[in-house]
């Protein structure tokens, strides 16, 4: 009886330790997870069509869940376990000895789909490229490799990657563009080559010698070196603070591989705007001082809609930069050979369409970047407009 | 919210519990009237829309119970329960048919959703109404009592299906006492372990192997495995939560599963699997037409009937009506033509003949485009073109262990471990400790999941 008792005194307790936990806690967690890298859901909307729709009853609970007290150690031991019993998949990543891969997306190649995809996006960037040449500025086409696909040899022998689809889908796209002649500076070969360099080995982007590696390659075209562009040599260092990847973020830091965050001193003076207002954000937000754990963030302060960078060089050309993630520390380093930086993120940025954009200012050139997963996507930065 | 979501259990759950033992013992008046408190802001919270659906068919019923049970003759109390059920079942008609009958005749409609539960609780109508009219329960006076009939809500999404002259007793239930809390306490970690870990596993190695293009034999049947022991799991881990929920709650709910991957023959299965719904249909339907009371051409009649009938009441679609009746064929041939047969195969035989037609019917249930379905059974019998082993190094590497123990506990012998254990004080605190283990590991898996929907809530 006795032990009854406790079993049931234990459960109770958990029950209702669980619940008045989470309602403490709610009022002083921040709204965002480090390790998901997304807002929490906050309180329901209580209306009379929420509640009667039962809308408010699905917030609540995702509100619930994203606030449960201890949610953050839960999901750690969590993600332990899955780990300690080696499944091939944890939290969407699967470990491989030296690296940390996302779960392959499975697609099949629609040879007609991607063919049509990439007609529509090399459509679009070559009415870019005419309003660009239109005022006598250059445009050019970047393409690069995501992680997934230069460490493709990483995943286990017996798992498909999606290097086959990969393949397909910038062949088609930089089929396409040739066909509209689109000038393209096609960066897969060399990046792959040297991918343990340029390459982390926990996220899904190029690092900071990789971004060296794009900017160093974009100044020797000759369309951009017309403008009198060179690229600037900097001294890269890793930092000694911890580094969370996207994919170690998604393992709460519980993987066992560790790498650093590569940073440079930038020396140019610059005043930067983020959507249109004076910014400090410092273009690599690194402290070795305070070792406290960086993110691939720390490149430009992450994703913002429309980020400008003025170095009062009027000798300088100006530049458009536009894309995903992967222009960040871009950015950080080839603002240096330019009077002028912009960069737009069309995911986030909203106000004007790139042709209006293009109109108001007239950059001398024009880079758009994107990477081998999302290249024929047609929202966000493939809806160029 | 459903049974296990985040607001039910450490919200809804303990409040409910505190209130209902906190009421001194002689007051089950109290107790009931909370426990209907409770179940009404549960099943709002599940969908208003569903309340009001369950009250509105709560009050049919106690109209036509109350008139029935005044009525002084047989045909009166008949119209009263015929009224009553065409009202209910009406009702469910609508929600659920009207756009597969108008599709019949080429129209194409768009009712709106049918509420939750809404099969579950017309079925409880009917077998009240009809109970009422044979004079097997006496109508209920109370109002209040008929509704936490309707909305308790241990059972309000997905039964066990129960009679009211079983629980008319118990509605205003006496407070438990420890034995039966424990007990229940241990059905509900029972319960969530299997929901949380065992079939959302089989989900994620069903889905892997059958949703994700071509695949080979081995690897379909492999999948309709998965899937037979995810539909095990999800919906009787609910019925073992309710089952948990209701006696912590005074209330003694039936079984519903009897290890049914244990049976020899589909009719040994049916006997074994949903055993309150098969009940329904055979005292509200098959008994009503006939049974086996009119010669062998109406008993084949009736069974078709039935298991059309059954089909459809899963699901508003082909596939379910084809299931059914894939059912019935297997059961008219059993009865009919195989039962000397089988009685003179060794138990094996039986068990292979038995689990080989329960995954085909599974694979039936679950693939609802024909020509999907079709592709899907060629590759059952005759195997596809492009074999890789990538499915299986997949699924059994990811989900290898719960695929194991869900083999394990489709036999009585996780039954009998617990009760093995619970012969000693120190094989009782193993016991306990492990259902705290499954507890705390559910808690893992809910805290980490997204949606946590049970298969036959949509039923």
């Amino acid at each position: 009886m006795k032990l009854k008792k406790a079993f049931l005194a234990v459960l109770l307790l958990a029950l209702l330790g669980g619940g008045v936990g989470t309602l403490a806690r709610y009022h002083s967690a921040s709204g965002w997870s480090l390790y998901e890298n997304r807002a929490l859901a906050g309180a329901p909307d209580l209306t009379a069509q929420s509640i009667l729709s039962g809308s408010a009853a699905s917030d609540l609970e995702d509100c619930l869940r994203d606030h449960f007290i201890g949610r953050d150690r839960l999901l750690k031991l969590s993600t332990r376990l899955s780990l300690l019993r080696a499944q091939p998949v944890v939290n969407g990543v699967v470990s491989a000895e030296t690296a940390l891969l996302p779960e392959p997306l499975g697609k099949t190649i629609d040879e007609a789909q991607l063919q049509a995809d990439a007609q529509t996006i090399a459509a679009r960037l070559s009415a870019v490229q005419n309003a660009v040449e239109g005022y006598g500025g250059t445009f050019l086409y970047v393409h690069v490799p995501e992680q997934r696909s230069v460490l493709r040899d990483r995943y286990p022998d017996w798992m498909t990657d999606d290097g086959a689809y990969l393949d397909a889908a910038s062949s088609a796209l930089l089929a396409a563009l040739q066909e509209a002649n689109v000038p393209v500076l096609d960066l897969t070969s060399e990046l792959t080559a040297r991918a343990d360099e340029l390459y982390f080995s926990t996220d899904h982007h190029f690092n900071l010698y990789g971004a060296d590696f794009v900017y160093r390659s974009v100044c020797v075209q000759p369309g951009v070196q017309k403008w009198g562009v060179s690229h600037v040599k900097n001294t890269i260092l890793d930092a000694k603070n911890p580094f969370l990847g996207t994919y170690g973020r998604e393992l709460f830091g519980q993987s066992r591989l560790h790498e650093s965050l590569a940073f440079y001193t930038p020396t140019i003076p610059y005043t930067r705007f983020d959507n249109g207002a004076p910014s400090d954000v410092p273009l690599i937000d690194v402290d070795e001082n305070s070792q406290k754990t960086v993110f691939y963030a720390a490149y430009m302060g992450g994703d913002i809609g429309e980020t400008i960078l003025k170095t009062d060089r009027p000798e300088l050309p100006s530049l458009l930069l536009v894309g995903d993630s992967f222009t960040n520390p871009v950015e950080a380093l080839i603002y240096q050979s330019f009077d002028e930086t912009r960069s737009l993120d069309f995911r986030h940025y909203s106000e004007k369409t790139l042709t209006e954009y293009l109109q108001d200012y007239q950059p001398e050139v024009v880079l758009v970047l994107r990477d081998d997963v999302s290249c024929l996507k047609l929202t966000g930065n493939g809806n160029l407009q | 919210m459903s049974l296990v979501s985040i607001s039910f259990l450490f919200f809804l759950l303990p409040a409910a519990l505190v209130c209902f033992y906190a009421v001194p013992a002689e007051k089950n008046t109290l107790r009931g009237a909370l426990l209907l408190a409770f179940s009404l802001l549960f099943v709002f919270l599940v969908q208003p829309k569903a309340l009001a659906a369950a009250l509105v068919t709560c009050a049919v019923c106690y109209v036509c119970g109350a008139g029935s049970s005044c009525a002084k003759t047989q045909a009166a109390r008949r119209a009263w329960c015929v009224c009553g059920i065409v009202l209910t079942v009406g009702a469910l008609c609508f929600y659920k048919y009207a756009a597969l009958l108008a599709s019949v005749f080429g129209v194409t409609i768009t009712p709106p959703g049918a509420p939750a539960g809404v099969s579950f609780f017309t079925f409880l109508a009917v077998s009240y109404l009809v109970d009422v009219a044979r004079g097997a329960c006496a109508a209920e006076r109370n109002p209040a009592r008929l509704a936490l009939y309707f909305t308790a809500f241990p059972k309000f999404l997905q039964g066990p299906l129960t009679r009211y002259s079983a629980l008319q007793t118990a509605l205003f239930p006496a407070r438990p006492g420890w034995d039966a809390a424990a007990r229940g306490a241990e059905r509900i970690c029972v319960g969530l372990g299997k929901k949380l870990l065992l079939a959302t596993a089989a989900q994620g190695a069903a889905e892997k192997l059958l949703d994700t293009g071509v695949i080979s034999c081995p690897a379909a049947w492999l999948g309709a495995a998965c899937y037979a022991l995810q539909i095990y799991f999800d919906f009787s881990g609910y019925t073992d939560m309710a089952i948990g929920l209701g006696a912590l709650f005074g209330l003694n709910l039936p079984e519903n599963f009897n290890y049914p991957y244990c049976a020899q023959s589909i009719t040994d299965f049916w006997r074994r699997w949903h055993m309150t719904l098969s009940q329904w249909f055979r005292d509200y339907i098959y008994i009503p037409l006939g049974g086996s009371r009119r010669g062998k051409p109406r008993q084949v009649l009736n069974l078709l009937i039935v298991w059309a009938l059954t089909g459809l009441w899963h699901g508003a679609s082909w596939n379910f009506a084809l299931w059914g009746l894939y059912f019935a064929v297997l059961l008219i041939v059993e009865k009919f033509v195989l039962a000397k047969l089988l009685n003179r195969l060794p138990a094996f035989f039986r068990h292979v003949y038995a689990l080989f037609f329960i995954l085909l019917g599974w694979v039936l249930f679950r693939t609802e485009d024909f020509s999907r379905l079709a592709a899907l059974l060629r590759t059952l019998f005759t195997g596809a073109a492009a074999v890789t082993a990538e499915p299986f190094v997949f699924v059994l590497r990811q989900y290898g262990i719960e695929l194991l123990l869900g083999a394990f506990f489709c036999t009585p012998l996780g039954k009998r471990l617990l009760e093995t254990l619970d012969r000693t004080r120190f094989g009782r605190v193993v016991k306990y400790v492990l259902l705290l283990a499954i507890f705390a590991l559910a808690l893992l898996a809910l805290v980490r999941s997204g949606v946590n929907a049970f298969i036959y809530a949509q039923f």
